[in-house]
């Protein structure tokens, strides 16, 4: 008789033939020398893959090899540091080719990223109101917009009749909601001009190579160009960023500016606020309330009438201010003969020999002037390093509390390139909804306290992001052995190795703050995660 | 009971909390929860092949044991039965994802021995190192071979059951099986990057 197949034994041996066919089987074995011992291969592999399987031990499931994850985890971070680095070269190239070659729109320049923070709160000190509800109305707009993604994707998986309701009033609510009104004129090209005749009534949006404006406009001029001239009358604020600004005509708001150069030789009937290499108030210059400016060199020859306030490399000046001066140069202060301030004149600056004030000059108030200690680098001194051990012990002790109480949060792992990737999009979100939801329930009384609550506890989580993140580090590197009673041991050993790899990574010289982001986004979303593991748990749990 | 996942109630215990689970003692579930959370969470890594998707199935699992309760028959071992509503849940999952209804097409009836001549069975394996690397493989196994062998092997389902659970016939489930150790048994000997010759395989140390 001929042998079986090797499909008909593995049935067999699984004991699922039918009974003739087993009989036959058996009846085969009896006589076949060449088959007996495939049969007992066959039966020894059976209960070994039954023994493997049942024996598997919790913490081999959760990944399926540690290099692999290793790998991913690699993958997943120089991914993200190549979107990164894309980022800020596309911004840096955007910044060259749109708005000429104005270093200052270097990302990568400290200063910059500063002045968008100076501008923004000076922006938001003038314009607060309406800017905070348009900033609402957007953040809302994102807002839905993630819960429609969101409620569609689980109408998607779960199918669910309530869940595709909630996606359609969601995706109503979206589009019913009115749009920003826009009431402005727009105007674009290489050269722009606004003749002297015309005037214009609604705010003006200008954007080109060379823009004049010599007529009047009424409301806000925002201007985004190369060289603006400004010769006639802007009855509202200007907003420029640029490579040269030149004020000979009349700004009766105030003037916000972002340009290399800035001349004021004619009016600015309000405060004027600039970053930029060099500024100038010309003789004929006058800013009716506050000047402050970031900037290079500064040159004040005109008039100021209230605070002059000023960072700057160096000031030279001339002209007259109506109360104090205060000024931080990096070089030095001079103020000539025929210059007048009515108030104090503050200085802080690296030596005191950078002071010069002319004998013909007037300081109606007191003239201080500070030295400015030069910080020496912080990885030079040793508190630097004693401060970081004490920051160290303190998540360590604080993840070990954590982990003795909930050890379920440190549950989480970061499992793919992929899943590390959306992982930064969840703790994106998870960085921004929080103290806005939190906002938005602080609005009423009877959230406030929920609010205060809700803040607390993203506050926490900030802090905690680094701990999380070093456990799932340590806990990829060292994995936990299977004797529960060492457990403890071996999570605080590993999560002290994720630490020491943490801050270290988050101290590095120039890259600090990439890594310091990533690190809170990666940690907002662990943490998340497990918070809603945990949360499902206890609710099954009590089901 | 051979699992390393938990499994510290004895027969006694686990009946008395089976009772007073269900006459709805909310503590019954929690101690079955402790208890049965592993092996339930680990059947669902292997059937789901992502460990967030297999935490969420456990979840629901346990979260939805109340109700299921109801259709327990206490004849059978809970253990098993508490695997197979898993499982069942695992599988729905899986349809889910895809729009057919069907997970599987019924294999197609060459002759499985074709899928790979050379292999021999995989026989006891001595270290941990060499386990793991089973178990690996077959998490890293295709869908429709890892499903009815986890099935088999984890759940010890009979070929029927696993039949009715993935909506195949008898044969498939036979056949399937069949092609899932034999890729297990290649993926295996490729990790030893021994190239396809069995016998130098770690894996194998019997001879036969």
């Amino acid at each position: 008789m001929d042998c079986f197949s090797e499909l008909k034994y593995s049935i067999y041996v699984d004991g699922e033939l039918p009974a003739e066919e087993r009989w036959q089987v058996d009846e085969h074995l009896l006589e076949c020398p060449r088959c007996r011992p495939l049969v007992a291969a066959l039966r020894r592999e059976a209960s070994l893959l039954s023994d493997v399987l049942q024996s598997t031990p919790a913490e081999a499931l959760e990944t399926a090899t540690g290099l692999g994850s290793a790998l991913g985890i690699l993958g997943a971070f120089s991914g993200m540091v190549a979107v990164a680095v894309g980022v800020v070269m596309t911004l840096t190239w955007a910044g060259r080719e749109f708005l000429g070659s104005a270093p200052l729109f270097n990302p990568l320049n400290r200063a910059a990223i500063i002045t968008v923070f100076v501008d923004a709160a000076l922006y938001l000190a003038n314009q607060g109101a309406s800017m905070l509800y348009s900033i609402v109305t957007t953040l809302s707009a994102l807002m839905l917009g993630f819960l429609v993604l969101v409620a569609v994707r689980l109408a998607l998986r779960r199918n669910s009749l309530s869940m595709g309701l909630l996606a359609g009033l969601g995706l109503a609510f979206l589009l019913g909601s009115p749009a920003p009104a826009t009431a402005m004129e727009r105007r674009g090209g290489t050269v722009v001009t606004v003749p002297a005749s015309q005037t214009i009534d609604d705010s003006l949006f200008v954007a080109g190579q060379s823009v004049s404006i010599n007529g009047t406009v009424n409301g806000n001029v925002y201007v985004w160009c190369q060289r603006v001239v400004i010769r006639g009358d802007i009855k509202g604020d200007l907003f420029t960023g640029n490579q040269s600004l030149e004020i000979n005509g009349t700004v009766e708001g105030n003037v916000y500016t972002y340009s290399q150069n800035v001349v004021v030789r004619g009016h600015v009937t309000r405060g004027l606020h600039a970053f930029s290499a060099n500024l100038e108030v010309d003789k004929d210059g006058q800013v009716g309330t506050d000047t402050e400016a970031f900037s290079g060199d500064a040159r004040v020859d005109g008039a100021v009438g209230r605070d002059l306030n000023l960072r700057v490399g160096t000031l030279e000046m001339t002209g007259h201010v109506g109360r104090n001066v205060h000024v931080q140069a990096g070089d030095t202060i001079t103020v000539f003969a025929p210059a007048r301030i009515d108030g104090n004149l503050e200085a802080n600056v690296n030596s005191s020999d950078h002071v010069h004030i002319e004998p013909g000059a007037a300081v109606a108030g007191k003239t201080d002037v500070h030295l400015t200690e030069k910080a020496p680098s912080r990885y030079s001194q040793p508190r630097f390093y004693v401060w970081q051990a004490v920051r160290l012990g303190a998540a360590l002790l604080t993840g070990f509390i954590l982990f003795l109480l909930f050890p379920t949060l440190f549950a989480g792992r970061i499992e793919s390139a992929l899943g590390t990737l959306s992982a930064v999009g969840i703790g994106f979100v998870l960085l921004i909804v929080p103290p806005i939801a939190a906002v938005a329930a602080g609005i009423t009384l009877v959230g406030l306290p929920m609010g205060l609550l809700g803040l607390m506890a993203w506050i926490a989580g900030l802090y905690l992001a680094k701990v999380f993140v070093a456990a799932a580090i340590g806990r990829m590197l060292v994995p936990p052995g299977a004797d529960p009673k060492r457990q403890n041991v071996a999570f605080a050993l590993s999560l002290l190795l994720g630490l020491v790899i943490v801050f270290v990574a988050i101290n590095l010289p120039y890259i600090a703050w990439l890594t310091k982001f990533l690190v809170l986004l990666l940690g907002l979303d662990l943490l998340g995660r497990q918070v809603l593991v945990t949360w499902r748990r206890t609710r099954s749990r009590m089901a | 009971m051979r699992t390393g996942l938990g499994g510290s109630m004895d027969e006694g215990k686990l009946s008395a909390v089976l009772g007073r689970a269900g006459s709805g003692d909310a503590d019954a579930y929690a101690e079955l929860f402790r208890e049965f959370q592993p092996r339930v969470l680990a059947l669902c890594r292997y059937l789901l092949g992502s460990f967030e998707d297999a935490e969420d199935a456990a979840s629901e699992v346990f979260a939805r044991l109340q109700r299921s309760m109801k259709t327990y028959d206490a004849a059978l071992p809970f253990p098993k039965w508490l695997m197979s509503v898993a499982s069942h849940h695992c599988v729905d999952q899986l349809r889910r994802r895809r729009v057919q209804q069907r997970i599987f097409d019924p294999p197609d009836e060459r002759t499985p021995e074709a899928v790979a001549p050379q292999t021999s069975p995989l026989e006891e394996l001595v270290s941990v190192e060499e386990q793991d690397a089973v178990r690996a493989a077959i998490a890293a196994l295709p869908e429709r071979s890892r499903l009815p062998l986890v099935l088999r092997y984890y759940n010890e389902l009979s070929y029927d059951e696993i039949a009715a659970t993935l909506s195949l016939s008898r044969a498939n489930v036979a056949t399937l099986i069949f092609r899932a150790k034999q890729e297990l048994r290649e993926a295996l000997a490729r990790n030893e990057k021994v190239g396809k010759n069995p016998k130098l395989a770690k894996a194998h140390k019997g001879t036969y």
